[in-house]
């Protein structure tokens, strides 16, 4: 095995390692009253069938997870393969959570779980109602000085740049792409990170400010606690990842003015992006942490949305005017699919992943 | 302010967010000048269709709770200290409060009974 397939399986066992935690966290991350993606009230939390379910999910991940990683490498020395793995893997996670959480939809119905049960959603009507978590500020303020302070930095040393100028390196720290020197091709780059910079800071301040109806769980100020703490953890962690990302660019930046040995480059390269994952890891950690397990059901319950969410995982509600709506299965939102623009926005995406998964083959041609 | 609803409720939802509107200006949650959100706002707070604030808005309207103007949006114009039903809106309250009793009454409630009713819900308004 050579020192660039080994640094490739690596970055990829990295980023694979990252989806299966993601994929078998994702019952823990999720509101405690929606196990793999079914409404049962707040005193089912508990249910045996529930908990059974759950398990079952968790094991089948980590099993499929144990799998791609030794089939990922196993088959190292055809790199195009690990998008195939990576994307294998979700979707047999995927299939694993469609299929586990029958019985919980079944039981559920059988036992008519919600009678007697009353339901609520809130949500402010005065519009100085309090918003959600703001942005992290100082952590974005830090990552533009650092995107800024590198298109400084290699604009001031445009001269001592080598040219023809490095476009694209391989694995092992080895360019294996070049381009003309010129002012656009040297500012790329840093101009890439700046606008990402700023791209991440907008959507944190739309986080921010969108305000979704409070679903109680049976315990309306436990739930508000969970939902701020949650909205937290994400842009504390966008803030990092921000900051990250813009050290990654900078790092490669600096690479074209003080040309690193090979090897010292791919190191400082993993090291880059074992960075970028560490902040993702943290917010998993810190989100699971404010789950709860207890079967407490003093208030109202949420009200059972089963059928807007066909699979637990897809939103599909026509009444609802929002193109985005907080995730059902894990952290983070996700797209209505009556809404006119959710439809093509997931057609972009579908194309996107399946060219993700295609184009490294045609490259390696 | 915030207000429930209850998707699975009989009642259907523009009521609902009628009456906690209501409901709110009476118990003084509410008062005259505070601005509402608006039928996009509210609709995207509640994932609920637009047409459905509309309704409630529009029935708020007629009855002389709250103003929309294209400036100031919309607006509650009705106070529980300051007295603004006209003959019309009197009339109508009537009429609304007779079925509720007469409901009581048919479930064979006696007068006792009603007056208690009556008696329980001012003391939640004026507690």
């Amino acid at each position: 095995m050579t020192t660039e397939t080994f640094v490739i399986g690596i970055i990829a066992a990295l980023a694979l390692g990252a989806v299966i935690a993601a994929m078998t966290l994702v019952p823990t991350l999720s509101r405690p009253t929606v196990p793999l993606g079914v409404s049962v009230p707040a005193d089912r939390i508990a249910d045996p069938v529930v908990r059974t379910a759950v398990r079952r999910y968790r094991r089948a991940c980590l099993i499929a997870g144990a799998l791609a990683v030794i089939g990922l490498f196993a088959t190292l020395d055809h790199p195009a393969t690990i998008v195939i793995w990576t994307l294998g893997y979700l979707i047999v996670a995927t299939v694993a959570f469609a299929a586990l959480r029958r019985p919980i939809v079944d039981a559920k119905r059988a036992g008519d779980w919600y009678a007697g049960h009353r339901v609520a959603v809130s949500a402010p009507i005065t519009p100085d109602a309090p918003g959600g978590v703001g942005p992290t500020w100082p952590l974005h303020l830090a990552a533009l000085l650092v995107a800024l302070g590198a298109a400084g930095w290699t604009a001031a040393s445009f001269d001592r740049l080598p040219d023809p100028l490095p476009a694209h390196w391989g694995a092992g720290g080895v360019v294996d792409r070049w381009e003309p020197k010129t002012w656009a091709s040297v500012l790329s780059m840093p101009a890439f990170s700046v606008l990402m910079v700023v791209a991440v800071a907008a959507l944190c301040v739309w986080m921010g400010r969108r305000v979704d109806p409070l679903l109680p769980d049976g315990d309306p100020e436990q739930a508000r606690r969970e939902q701020i703490r949650k909205q937290h953890v994400m842009q504390v962690a966008l803030g990092w990842i921000n900051v990250a990302t813009a050290a990654l660019f900078g790092v490669l930046g600096a690479n074209l003015i003080v040309q690193w040995p090979a090897d010292v480059f791919s190191a400082i390269m993993v090291a880059g992006v074992a960075a970028v994952t560490v902040p993702v890891i943290w917010m998993t950690m810190a989100a699971a942490r404010t789950s709860r397990t207890d079967a407490t059901s003093d208030g109202p319950d949420s009200p059972d949305d089963d059928a807007h969410w066909p699979g637990g995982l897809v939103y599909y509600n026509r009444e609802d005017p929002r193109l985005n709506v907080p995730k059902r299965a894990g952290l983070g939102y996700t797209i209505n699919l009556a809404h006119p623009a959710g439809l093509a926005l997931s057609a972009l995406l579908v194309v996107a992943l399946i060219c993700s998964a295609v184009v490294p083959f045609a490259l390696t041609r | 302010m915030e207000i429930e609803l209850d998707p699975t409720s009989s009642a259907p939802l523009y009521q609902q967010i009628h009456d906690r509107i209501v409901e709110g200006i009476a118990l003084g949650r509410l008062r005259r000048g505070q601005p509402l959100a608006s039928v996009r706002q509210l609709a995207g707070w509640f994932g609920i269709n637009p047409g459905t604030v509309v309704k409630a808005y529009d029935q708020l309207r007629a009855e002389g709770f709250i103003e929309t103007t294209p400036k100031s949006g919309t607006t509650v114009v009705a106070d529980r200290d300051h007295p603004t039903a006209t003959d019309e809106r009197l009339d109508a309250v009537r009429a609304e409060l007779f079925t509720v009793l007469a409901t009581a009454r048919a479930h064979g409630l006696d007068a006792a009974a009603l007056d208690a009713l009556v008696a329980a819900a001012r003391e939640r308004l004026d507690p």
